[in-house]
């Protein structure tokens, strides 16, 4: 048993798993970001912006994420090069403004923070579309401008109906975070089947594997049902009494936080 | 055009008059629409509506549903822009989307659904508009939402969110909302539709205190005893016109026009 579970390959395992955790939170901060902009930009009023977005949109929620992957690693090697020579050496006199090409991490983050900032996107979007528009008359006649109405109005409700989605596609993204091992990221797929290869363990170290993101998935769960609380006025307050109006500022402030 | 809507311009006429001659007496009118008009697509919601209302003058539009009387108050605040026509409230044109935030903070309006703020406590959706429009200090504002929601009856709730109450007691609070702007004119979209009954007289009542109070109202109601006993005037609405407009008097005991009648007939059988 002793060179079956060896300190090293425990140590690969969690290795691995630290950076499928990094490669995932960074991904989602990103594609939370771009699903933000894309929204916005769904929202315009202007058609050639709304079409950029709904290009952007249709185009990576219609192709694979593996092929977006390959995409991202493969072939921007090759499009930076004409970039370079085409566009960025004669404008800036003789410069090489891209690198040769992306490591495979950030091949990785690039890919799937796109791919998942389309289906975020929508989420955005459905979640202020849902919001009835009666909220939005009620604060427009109060004379609340259209940029206090998103803040104070429409936003905050929509939160609350965006986070479920929003944890399912967490989840879904540190799967496919183990896309990232096919273009040499040493995520946990990929160090599990480099540990494989050291003990002959298949079964017990795709196992381990399957458990390892198993948990990482019940912890984002968690987070994401501790977050649907924390969005719900009602529930967030639930087991403390009723604030009396008394201590007004105090109570208020306790509301808030 | 009709008898009746040539002598709404010459009223709106004389009270433009006294307006420009700098007179601010009681009979001066707060609100005046000539001739406005209002499409969705092909269907005409209000086909040249004339209605002058007084400074505290309450006026109760009944009607069929789809006669126009929500598009008319809806006109009235801008949530729907007029095709044609003209309204001024308070001596300020509704042109663009600059007299539209001005006309607002001067117009208060109820909604049929509430549509009182969820995520907020009772108390944050009376203070957000004063101090995020009218620049209030948080201090005055929670003094300003404290005699309010006092005036209202629910003083006790604030510290609730908006689900935790009735139907009732949330509409009341959408009056509190609306009166902390202190608007010179009210607009209620039918405010007790959609309550159970035993919730519409506290709300009713409130609105009576209002109008007892003197606050110029533009209240559209099936709520006929509110109507007769309340209202200075009574606009009866169909198909986008003015058909009838008269005192509760004249109009519940002596309509002229038949199809005010049929209305009547309609409604008040039971």
């Amino acid at each position: 048993m002793s060179n079956v579970v060896t300190p090293a390959i425990l140590h690969a395992l969690l290795k691995g798993a630290i950076l499928s955790v990094q490669l995932s939170v960074l991904t989602y901060g990103l594609a939370l970001l771009f699903g933000l902009i894309a929204a916005l930009m769904r929202r315009s009023g202007n058609v050639v912006v709304k079409g950029v977005a709904r290009f952007y949109i249709e185009l990576f929620r219609g192709t694979p994420a593996l092929v977006q992957i390959f995409f991202a690693y493969f072939a921007t090697p090759q499009i930076f090069a004409w970039l370079n020579r085409l566009v960025f050496e004669p404008l800036s006199g003789g410069r090489v403004l891209l690198p040769p090409h992306l490591s495979p991490f950030a091949a990785a983050v690039l890919a799937l923070s796109l791919g998942y900032g389309a289906y975020l996107s929508e989420v955005i979007r459905a979640g202020i579309e849902s919001i009835h528009k009666g909220q939005a008359e009620a604060a427009a006649s109060l004379g609340l401008g259209g940029r206090d109405i998103m803040r104070f109005v429409v936003i905050p409700p929509a939160i609350r109906l965006m986070i479920p989605p929003f944890g399912n596609y967490a989840l879904a993204l540190l799967k496919d975070s183990s896309l990232a091992s096919t273009i040499s990221v040493v995520e946990l797929t990929l160090s599990t089947e480099r540990a494989i290869s050291y003990n002959y363990q298949p079964a017990m170290m795709w196992a381990a594997a399957a458990v390892i993101y198993l948990a990482l998935s019940m912890v984002g769960s968690f987070l994401f049902s501790y977050l649907e609380v924390v969005a719900d006025p009602i529930r967030r307050r639930r087991g403390r009494p009723l604030t009396r109006l008394e201590p007004v500022s105090s109570g208020d402030g306790e509301g808030d936080a | 055009m009709s008898a009746q809507n040539r002598a709404a311009q010459n009223r709106a006429a004389q009270n433009r008059a006294a307006e420009n001659a700098g007179a601010e007496n009681a009979g001066a009118a707060l609100i005046a629409l000539e001739g406005v008009e209002k499409h969705f697509g092909s269907f005409k919601a209000l086909r040249g509506v004339d209605l002058d209302v007084a400074r505290g003058e309450v006026v109760v539009v009944i009607g069929p549903s789809g006669s126009g009387k929500s598009t008319l108050i809806r006109c009235i605040n801008g949530l729907e822009a007029h095709d044609a026509g003209t309204i001024t409230v308070d001596g300020i044109r509704i042109k663009d989307t600059r007299d539209l935030a001005e006309v607002r903070r001067e117009v208060g309006m109820v909604f049929q659904q509430f549509n009182l703020f969820p995520e907020m406590t009772v108390l944050r959706n009376v203070t957000l508009a004063p101090m995020r429009v009218r620049g209030a200090s948080r201090k005055m504002a929670i003094d300003i939402a404290r005699r309010l929601l006092d005036r209202v009856g629910i003083l006790e709730q604030a510290h609730k969110y908006p689900e935790e109450l009735s139907g009732g007691q949330q509409q009341r609070v959408a009056i509190a909302r609306a009166l902390a702007m202190e608007p010179k004119v009210m607009l209620f979209d039918e405010p007790t539709s959609a309550l159970d009954p035993e919730m519409i007289n506290e709300v009713l009542d409130v609105m009576k205190d209002l109008a007892a109070q003197g606050m110029t109202m533009i209240v559209v109601t099936h709520e006929m005893g509110f109507a007769r006993e309340v209202a200075d005037r009574v606009l009866f609405m169909d198909g986008g016109r003015v058909v009838e407009t008269g005192t509760p008097e004249h109009f519940f005991q002596n309509p002229t026009e038949d199809r005010t009648k049929l209305f009547l007939s309609k409604i008040l059988r039971h």
